[in-house]
């Protein structure tokens, strides 16, 4: 180092001393920035599994919308529950009423799906929620019945609304201790019996064309059953089992080709990303990797600003 | 050698996996904060730099565009750039009302405005300076890096580098002294 490098190297050490302080991040923010990093890598690695949806940094904003939606979604529907209880205070109970009784495919059963969604939002405790979630099975076992009585033909929307039950039960047994779950399980394989055992009559009485359907539901009863056993038996080993079931049945819901649909390049956003400088490589240059790639920079007066 | 190879983790990480994520952020996220707040004199700034500095990276890792290795240098370099173009977009403010005065107590209010300007004239100085001369400077004497760690993430010669310090402590000088020269 000659003279001049030294005396230049002091002055940089002595000049720099008063920016050298820097108060590190507040830990809450730290906290906030990491889940939002580790939310993003969660969602990107979805996007790894084919068919899973993939939020991009342009989506970023919606999907908070949309969260935020959804966190004021219970507060819409008791919103709307407090509207109902009104209306059946003020004389106008006789829809809601009646909807109760109402079958799929006729025009009350709307507000009966409707109310019972508000009813079950309104219910905090799991344990509660399990019981209401299983109530509810049954009233979809017993709309089938009469659905099948009457000669009319069950349509999927029922079908899949208690097959939608039925995961519910299983996932919401799934968050209690151990022995809540045991517990929650041996009541949800007694219903799930009882339930097969109704479809079963059911069938001698069958028209031809609603068959399939009936045992196909007969089929998810006897999982639900033996997911059940399972549970009773191990309900580490439960857990994961219903796990994997619930990712296989999510997993084939969006195509790859719609995601790659939905990919925007990052790099059209506003924020910059690293460039390279004078013709010289960016970080990694030599070591087979692309250097981040900034498209969107003005010209570049730093560049030529030395006095 | 503050560059070891990433291999490993870079791989865990172009998987999304929870974990190597979490250790990346936890191993470099202080750091960026760091060197953006020095940067740029402003906590907001600084998390935003930050936030986008790990964002930009998690979609270079989706596009298979990311590092291979010297992933703390690659990190850098984006924040880096992320500075670089705020400087370029906003107009230099003087000093700014609001800014944060980490005064000591023993000193004088003189001081401490004095103080703070001479930081913020610091701060406006660098953004004067060509990005990589800003780098290299920030790296020596902020973050304390030796001359081969500050090559490898610009990828050049430390012979290179030497004369960038060179260069953007002369060019400094000059510009702190036009401050001083106004400032009387």
């Amino acid at each position: 180092m000659t003279r001049a490098d030294g005396e230049l190297d002091e002055y940089g050490n002595r000049v720099f001393a008063s920016l050298r302080s820097a108060a590190p991040i507040d830990p809450q923010v730290a906290a906030a920035e990491k889940a939002k990093f580790l939310l993003q890598g969660e969602n990107l690695r979805q996007g790894l599994i084919p068919g899973s949806s993939v939020v991009y940094p342009e989506q970023d904003h919606r999907k908070l919308n949309a969260l935020q939606r959804k966190q004021h979604l219970p507060y819409i529907k008791a919103l709307v529950a407090t509207i109902l209880v009104l209306i059946f205070l003020v004389g106008s109970s006789f829809t809601v009423y009646a909807a109760q009784n109402s079958l799929p495919g006729q025009p009350l059963y709307l507000i009966k799906s409707w109310s019972e969604d508000v009813r079950l939002s309104m219910t905090f405790s799991t344990k509660a929620k399990l019981n209401l979630t299983l109530d509810y099975t049954n009233r979809r076992v017993d709309e089938i019945s009469r659905l099948v009585a009457s000669g009319k033909v069950l349509n999927d929307r029922t079908s899949e609304r208690l097959q939608s039950e039925l995961d519910n039960a299983l996932q919401l047994a799934a968050q209690l201790d151990d022995p809540q779950m045991q517990n929650a399980l041996g009541q949800i394989k007694r219903r799930a019996e009882n339930q097969g055992i109704t479809l079963e009559e059911l069938i001698n009485r069958l028209p031809p064309q609603a068959e399939p359907a009936i045992i196909h539901l007969q089929e998810r009863l006897d999982e639900q059953v033996n997911l059940s056993t399972i549970g009773v038996k191990n309900p580490q080993a439960f857990r994961s089992e219903l796990h994997e079931r619930l990712r296989a049945r999510q997993g084939p819901k969006h195509s790859p080709a719609s995601d790659q649909s939905q990919s925007t390049p990052p790099g059209s956003s506003n924020t910059p990303m690293p460039e390279q400088e004078d013709g010289h490589g960016g970080p990694g240059n030599g070591h087979g990797q692309s250097t981040p790639g900034n498209g969107n920079h003005g010209p570049k007066p730093t560049d030529t600003a030395n006095p | 050698m503050r560059n070891s190879p990433d291999q490993a983790i870079l791989e865990r990480a172009k998987r999304f996996e929870a974990q190597a994520l979490e250790e990346i952020f936890d191993t470099y996220s202080p750091g960026i904060y760091r060197y953006a707040f020095r940067l740029l004199g402003d906590a907001d700034l600084a998390r935003e730099c930050m936030s986008e500095t790990f964002s930009r990276f998690l979609y270079a890792l989706k596009r298979d565009s990311g590092p291979d290795n010297y992933l703390q240098a690659y990190l850098y370099r984006i924040a880096h750039n992320w500075i670089t173009d705020y400087y370029r977009s906003k107009v230099l403010p003087s000093l700014p009302l609001d800014v944060n005065l980490r005064a000591n107590p023993a000193d004088e209010p003189h001081q401490v405005v004095a103080d703070e300007m001479e930081s913020q004239q610091l701060r406006d100085a660098l953004t004067l300076l060509t990005p990589d001369q800003r780098q290299v400077i920030v790296l020596k004497y902020l973050d304390d890096w030796e001359n081969e760690s500050i090559a490898q993430t610009l990828n050049k010669p430390v012979g290179a580098v030497k004369a960038l310090q060179h260069r953007a402590l002369e060019a400094l000088r000059r510009i702190m002294s036009r401050y001083e020269d106004i400032n009387l």
